[in-house]
């Protein structure tokens, strides 16, 4: 059986069993769990946006009815109870009883066309919603009667006071209402794949006649395990990226009216706004719009919780993707974390006797005595000794002695350097340890000495930057790997060393595959970027602990950029939006606010830059335009 | 039973043939030419062969615009108009955007208006010469004018030519855009919801380098089945075998192609592939019948001359077309410099199809259109 790590998220999506198999509703607790809590996810639009690979169309999926209508005839299976717990959760069942009709309505094709035809903005936008209503309703009736149920037993419930207009929609019946639809539809289509658009007053009915569902339908009524139940329909426009942004914009108003009882949410990518809200520059939603619409971002704002619930996001997913490999799923192997070893392979003593010596030097450089190294070395040992997160090795200590020691030189006055005194020259301000010091010291093991930096699962999440197809390309690797080993006799386990190396080299043949438009310009800002990061980092005293792996822009020079410069906005608009930069906006260091533009994980690794956030180098809009000259 | 091709018999001509062809055809005639005013050091080679025949020849060029072209590539389609300017008495040029300001595909769409606005009444016959128009705007533009032809407004006769040299292929590299997407007016019927949704077979080209372009439009289609087209006669004869190993991850795990589904198609012959197309098409017809029928989309992601095939095939029996827009290009070496008004490139293989017109009985086979 092939890898379903390296399998496209779109090769699970057409049936719906396999998709059950491998989706995790982490995902669906994390971002839709909530709103669904406070009433607010199916009352009113909801806009749900993300970058591509984050699992919109996945998390669309699976609210449409067709996979709940599987989960529940399956609902035996055990790895299928945490899903339908998790929809239980977001209100799409009840006692193991529908409540919503999910329809995913992608936009990608036709809709974006009728905002180049010459008829009058209204016109355009009614041709837009019309289509968008004909087809949901399709949708939402034909999974219906592919689930097995008669159309004509299906009754469409009108909101108080639209029973009149039901006439305009087909009327009650199911299969009334779907034939309705689908005139509309056809006539529609017919306009939109003219080759030259048909004049306006030639439209006739396609565009005269009243239909809207929308403004009609509160619920949908069917026959359920010999029982009438009510579902409320929901509409999931996904790839709204495709429409143009002011038929974008015109979507979003007319979604957001209360009279409509239907949900409906809009999916899309963050580079389907405009440049300035995709560069995160948006200010705080206003009251008014928070209350007609729902706002989710499939990245959280926070960082840390965003990289926590990833790592229990992935972990989930991972493990179901292990489960469908059976060499892996005989053994009893079915937590992917426990295939990584955390152990790193101590260096050779001689590699060791290397490093001292260079410790030596070092230290006789900055002038340290032997009782202040030793003094430094054992801070070292005393905090290795400390920490959870970091194990004690002799060429760690080594390394961080190395970074006290030049720390060491910085803060000590070198012109009392008096070679004929005895006494010790103490530093102008104590030398501590740290986190960022060990980060710093494994930085350094990582280029000088080769040792494992990118090792276990956490760092294999952190290096994915929260995008779960990134996630699934670097575990593939792995997994393969530790298939290879099974299949030889040998243990799944990996060593720290393959590790490593496997998530580098899957990580430089990512950034080698990127194809997205104006990939060259972003390949050649994040090369100069990554250069310089990696110069930093490599600094003696590691001023920056791990050292950086960002760039830091003026916040307010960054925010004119969309207007002031449009071509560059648009290259970090791409940039952003296939995750080779991670935007962090209002950043606050030596009080001035910056925006962060972050390396994404897979050029942070393959250029061996530290996973900790936070460490930047000072740059301004001209080193921008300058880093995206393609040479 | 098979059916007959509304093109199966279409006069085609190449190479040497062409210049006799012309010669004798076009000499006195009033031609018009809708060509691409773009960098393509092939854009001036037909409109060269129809001014040494003697034809008045008038130009409507498209200029097709992407977003950040390179300096090199600007001189060149530059070089080309100014050799257009001196081989046509007549000369227009429109600007088309291919990407609308918020990156949507609009080209193909706006070339059609282009030219459908254009009053062809006064000529004998319109060629249009694809050699330097992307697939996005000549399909729509040929397809626009071969329905006008069949609602017998206008133009008399209408040709098609293109300029094939795999060499200047190879020196052009082009960035697809992230959209995939169909071919605008080829959209086929699937856009529309049936009770039964038809069974959807992909015959993408094969090209080498063009792996992921290939595989976006894989996941936008979303197949049942795929039959990808290998060139099979070509100038090398290993180019079959060489894109089959290129390709073997898709065509052995994510497409799961089985082998007897492997089509080839002669690379210098349109009509091969036309024909390879419909003969597929026609047999799956039988088999899919009773379970919502079959929809056969093609994408010409190969050679302009394999494309031309494609188009033929998808306007007859209005098929679907998917394919990605690019984004930009780039010449591997500088444009070499457009031959003069005497010379005519010798190495590129001019081919010319008589597409519409007076070389045909009337009772060809009809245009399909579905919806």
């Amino acid at each position: 059986m092939a890898n379903p790590f390296e399998k496209r998220a779109t090769e699970y999506l057409a049936d719906s069993e396999s998709f059950l198999a491998v989706v995790t509703p982490e995902p669906l607790m994390t971002f839709f769990k909530q709103p669904a809590t406070d009433g607010t996810l199916y009352d009113r639009l909801a806009i749900v946006t993300g970058t591509p690979g984050s699992g919109k169309t996945t998390l669309a999926r699976l609210f449409e009815y067709d996979t709940v209508r599987s989960l529940l005839r399956n609902r035996n299976v055990r790895t299928y109870r945490s899903l339908a717990d998790a929809l239980t959760q977001c209100g799409v069942l009840e006692d193991l009883t529908p409540k919503v009709l999910g329809a995913r309505v992608p936009l990608e094709s036709e809709y974006r066309d009728f905002w180049e035809f010459p008829y009058p903005e209204e016109t355009r936008i009614s041709l837009t919603t019309r289509l968008l209503e004909a087809r949901s309703v399709i949708r939402w009736l034909r999974q219906l009667n592919e689930s097995g149920v008669v159309l004509n037993e299906v009754e469409i419930v009108p909101r108080a006071g639209a029973e009149a207009a039901l006439e305009q929609i087909g009327g009650r019946d199911g299969q009334a209402v779907l034939n309705r639809a689908r005139d509309v539809e056809r006539a529609l289509y017919k306009i939109v794949r003219a080759l030259v658009p048909p004049p306006l007053d030639s439209l006739g009915d396609p565009v005269s006649e009243a239909y809207h569902p929308f403004d009609v339908v509160e619920t949908i009524s069917l026959p359920w395990e010999g029982q009438r139940i009510n579902v409320a329909p929901l509409a999931i426009f996904d790839d709204a990226h495709s429409l143009h942004p002011v038929q974008y914009e015109r979507l979003e108003r007319w979604l957001t009216q209360r009279e409509m009882r239907v949900g409906r949410w809009i999916l899309t990518r963050l580079d389907a706004l405009n440049p300035a809200r995709v560069l995160g520059q948006e200010g705080e939603p206003d009251v008014q719009k928070l209350r007609v619409t729902t706002e989710i971002r499939m990245q959280l704002t926070e960082r840390r919780a965003t990289r926590t619930a990833f790592r229990k996001m992935a972990k989930d997913m991972s493990n179901r993707y292990l489960g469908q490999i059976e060499p892996f799923s005989r053994r009893g192997l079915t937590d992917f974390s426990d295939l990584l070893a955390t152990e790193i392979t101590a260096l050779t003593e001689k590699r060791l006797g290397e490093l001292a010596g260079r410790v030596g030097v070092v230290q006789r450089r900055v002038g340290a005595s032997d009782s202040q190294r030793r003094e430094l070395q054992a801070k070292v040992e005393g905090y290795l000794d400390r920490s959870s997160a970091n194990t004690s090795d002799p060429a760690l200590i080594l390394a961080a002695t190395a970074i006290a020691l030049e720390r060491f030189g910085k803060r000590t006055p070198q012109l009392a350097l008096d070679v004929f005194s005895d006494e010790d020259l103490e530093p102008n301000k104590p030398i501590t340890i740290d986190s960022s010091v060990i980060d710093g010291a494994r930085i350094h093991l990582l280029h000088e000495w080769d040792v494992p930096y990118y090792v276990g699962f956490d760092a294999l999440c952190d290096a994915s930057s929260e995008n779960a197809e990134q996630f699934l390309h670097l575990a593939g690797r792995l997994v393969t790997q530790a298939e290879t080993q099974l299949v030889r006799g040998k243990r799944a386990l990996l060593s720290a060393h393959d590790q490593n190396r496997l998530i580098r080299q899957r990580s430089t043949e990512i950034i080698n595959s990127w194809d997205f438009p104006h990939h060259r310009e972003v390949r050649a800002l994040t090369e100069l970027m990554a250069k310089q990061c990696v110069e930093r980092s490599l600094e003696g005293n590691a001023s920056l602990g791990g050292g950086p792996n960002a760039w830091g822009i003026p916040q307010e020079q960054f925010e004119a950029l969309p207007d002031k410069n449009p071509g560059l906005a648009r290259i970090l608009q791409f940039a952003v939006a296939y995750n080779a930069l991670v935007l962090k906006t209002e950043h606050s260091t030596k009080n001035r606010l910056w925006c962060l533009l972050e390396l994404g994980g897979p050029v942070a690794v393959a250029n061996g830059l530290t996973l900790r956030r936070g460490g930047f180098l000072e740059r301004d809009v001209r080193n921008l335009i300058a880093g995206v000259e393609v040479v | 039973m098979r059916e007959e091709g509304r093109y199966s018999e279409c006069v085609m001509h190449r190479s040497d043939d062409v210049s006799l062809f012309f010669a004798s055809y076009f000499q006195g005639r009033n031609v018009l030419v809708v060509g691409g005013a773009g960098f393509d050091p092939r854009a001036c080679n037909a409109v060269q062969h129809l001014h040494r025949s003697g034809a008045q020849v008038q130009l409507h060029l498209i200029r097709e615009h992407r977003p950040g072209p390179k300096d090199a590539l600007t001189a060149a389609a530059e070089k080309n108009l100014e050799l257009f300017q001196e081989l046509a008495s007549t000369f227009q040029v429109t600007d088309v955007e291919i990407f609308g300001n918020d990156g949507a595909i609009v080209g193909g769409r706006r070339a059609a208006r282009a030219v459908s606005e254009l009053d062809l009444r006064s000529y004998d016959d319109v060629i249009v010469d694809i050699s330097a128009l992307s697939i996005g705007t000549s399909f729509p533009i040929v397809r626009l004018l071969v329905e006008e032809f069949a609602r017998n407004v206008q133009p008399k006769n209408l040709h098609i030519t293109v300029t094939h040299d795999p060499g200047i292929d190879a020196r052009i590299t082009r960035t697809a855009g992230d959209r995939p997407g169909w071919v605008h007016g080829f959209s086929g019927a699937l856009g529309v919801d049936r009770d039964q949704n038809p069974a959807r077979l992909w015959m993408p080209q094969l090209a080498s380098g063009a792996q992921q372009e290939i595989r976006r439009i894989y996941d936008f289609v979303q197949p049942d089945d795929t039959c990808p087209i290998l060139p099979f006669p070509a100038r090398d004869p290993r180019l079959a075998d060489d894109l089959a190993l290129e390709y073997r991850e898709e065509l052995l795990s994510a497409w799961e192609v089985d082998v007897r589904n492997i089509v080839y198609a002669d690379e210098d012959d349109p009509l091969d592939v036309y024909r390879t197309i419909l003969r597929i098409d026609d047999l799956r017809k039988p088999v899919f019948e009773g379970s919502g029928g079959s929809a056969t989309i093609v994408s010409p992601t190969s050679s302009k001359l394999t494309a031309l095939g494609a188009l033929m095939a998808s306007m007859e029996r209005d098929l679907p077309v998917a394919y990605l827009e690019a984004e930009n290009y780039e010449l591997e070496v500088p444009a070499a410099t457009p031959p003069t008004t005497s010379q005519i490139a010798t190495s590129p293989n001019l081919v010319h199809l008589w597409l519409e017109g007076e070389a045909y009985a009337s009772g060809r086979p009809a245009l399909r259109r579905e919806v």
